[in-house]
């Protein structure tokens, strides 16, 4: 029988607790706002080396390509693109329209489909809420997923308020839909189904072919939220009968602050705008469209599908080294998400009997960001981890890895080494694994609350 | 066509002279690995027009580099942990 001191001890380090009065779309918001607490920010000394960048999932740097594209529309070329009486007007808007042809060039549609938005979480706004509030007359339902990033969470939450009925579907151990639950799921006044592409946490991707045929059939209209996706993963709007998909600049090498928003035409697929003004961008986004960051993205787009192949095989190739080099050294570490239907690029892993957020802090020397949540006062892991049924212990001991176009392989085998010799650190002082080296079930033992 | 490739293997060694002085870390090792998986790529096409047209490619590809690398001198930071000890070991 466990004492009380360790109980307690180990209650605190390993326990999570959940507060069911939140719903799910705020409980996971909620989560977010506690990750920052623990892990204290602090600038780098003058000579104190950068830790290696390993979150492609957050941000991506920019390709100097793009910086090389965009410069000119910063320095020179500064006219407002809507400006119809002169020539910097002109030039402008020349370089806005090659950029919406390059965005609509890589995934396969018309350039009259893309509209400009401020990022991915604008597009998601706007799909949501604008098809929503467009055909509420007679249709009152939303279907998404527990898995999608926050901001249509968020947006569904809202939803929920104004008087919509919104479905979270579930997601199979491996993170993936059933597609049979989303077919029952779909009612006659459903608006809108939101899945997105790839996870942002665990990598995995949907089949979006298959969910677009099926909403297609129902006539119902399918948004994805392609941010992970776009660049990295070949992506044809037709092929997979995709109405409304959103792009983020900043995740495929692009700048921050401009992303874009697939409105299909055929068949055509109406908006309530979500901000209202000039008319700019068919009256769907109102506001002048930042021509040096259209420019970027549209750089940014010509350049991933040109390196699309090449970048898919570099990023495979380093995502096996890496998982391939840290489960041949250190034993117990899972895989999250579906080992076949992900992007290679976003590894998460759970390393049992160690605490995320203390694995981070040990390795200083790497940029990576975990996927709990975790603080002193309330420790709840990442509600996508939840979502799959991973057990609480192992979402609190998960890190995610993000591989890109410029991840190199001395990074990925420093990575390897200092992760490798951390885990083996961490777990030697952690009193649970000394438990399972004595050969002690965890799971058969009663915790008691104090 | 020969001088065409001569001057871009001439241009390919002075960027590899800058990468190795300035050493700006993984987008130069990319830059480096892309240039050379690209000569590779395209060591066997014949037809004059193509190689014209890569060879343009690969000049401004080279240009590009060469202003990039002035521009990251101009806002030089730390080198990250593996940058340093690949300096260290050279």
């Amino acid at each position: 029988m466990m004492n009380r001191t360790l109980s307690r001890k180990l209650l605190g380090s390993m326990c999570g607790i959940s507060n069911p009065r939140l719903s799910f779309a705020q409980s996971a918001v909620n989560t977010v706002q506690r990750e920052k607490e623990l892990i204290k920010s602090r600038e780098l000394e003058k000579d104190e080396p950068r830790p290696l960048y390993m979150d492609f999932q957050a941000t991506t740097p920019m390709d100097p390509r793009v910086l090389d594209a965009m410069l000119p529309y910063q320095v020179n070329y500064y006219g407002n693109p809507h400006s119809r009486t002169h020539a910097y007007g002109w030039e402008s808007e020349s370089a806005m329209e090659k950029a919406r042809k390059q965005v609509a060039d890589l995934i396969g549609a018309d350039p009259r489909e893309i509209v400009f938005t401020s990022g991915a979480t604008e597009s998601n706004n706007m799909s949501i809420k604008g098809v929503a509030r467009f055909y509420k007359a007679k249709k009152k339902h939303i279907v998404t997923t527990q898995t999608e990033h926050k901001c249509v969470l968020d947006s569904c939450r809202i939803m929920e308020a104004e008087g919509f009925d919104v479905t979270y579907l579930p997601v199979k151990n491996n993170g993936l839909i059933d597609l049979k639950q989303l077919e029952e799921t779909i009612r006659p006044d459903t608006s809108l189904v939101s899945i997105m592409t790839v996870n942002n946490e665990i990598g995995v991707k949907q089949p979006i072919k298959e969910i677009g045929h099926l909403c297609r059939s129902k006539n119902v209209f399918f948004h994805t939220d392609a941010a992970q996706a776009v660049g990295k993963i070949p992506i044809n709007v037709n092929d997979w009968k995709v109405d409304l998909m959103s792009i983020s600049g900043h995740k495929l090498y692009g700048p921050k602050g401009i992303g874009a928003l697939y409105l299909r035409r055929r068949p055509r697929i109406r908006i309530e705008p979500l901000q209202s003004g000039g008319g700019q961008e068919r009256g769907l986004r109102s506001g002048t469209v930042p021509t040096p960051l259209a420019v970027g993205l549209g750089a940014a787009c010509e350049i991933a599908q040109q390196e699309l192949e090449y970048d898919h095989k570099h990023v495979t190739v380093l995502a096996n080294r890496l998982v391939q080099k840290i489960m041949a050294a250190i034993p117990d570490v899972v895989l999250n998400g579906d080992p076949d239907q992900r992007y290679p690029g976003c590894v998460n892993l759970s390393f049992a009997y160690v605490e995320g957020e203390s694995l981070l802090m040990a390795l200083k020397d790497v940029a990576l960001s975990s996927g709990s949540a975790c603080t002193s006062a309330s420790l709840e892991p990442s509600y996508v981890l939840r979502a799959i049924g991973t057990d609480e212990d192992l979402a609190h001991s998960s890190i995610r890895f993000g591989i890109g176009r410029f991840t190199t392989e001395d990074e990925v085998d420093y990575t390897v080494e200092k992760c490798v010799q951390q885990v083996k650190r961490l777990r030697e002082m952690s009193p649970l694994w000394e438990m399972v080296q004595e050969g002690i079930d965890i799971k058969s033992i009663k915790w008691t609350q104090h | 066509m020969l001088c065409l490739v001569d001057d871009l293997k001439a241009r390919w060694l002075k960027i590899l002279k800058i990468s190795i002085s300035c050493c700006l870390g993984g987008m130069m090792t990319y830059a480096l690995r892309r240039v050379r998986d690209a000569f590779r790529e395209n060591r066997t096409v014949e037809d004059p027009k193509v190689v014209e047209e890569l060879v343009k490619r690969a000049r401004d590809g080279l240009a590009l580099i060469q202003r990039q690398v002035c521009i990251g001198k101009m806002f030089e930071i730390q080198k990250t942990v593996v940058e340093q000890e690949g300096k260290k070991s050279d």
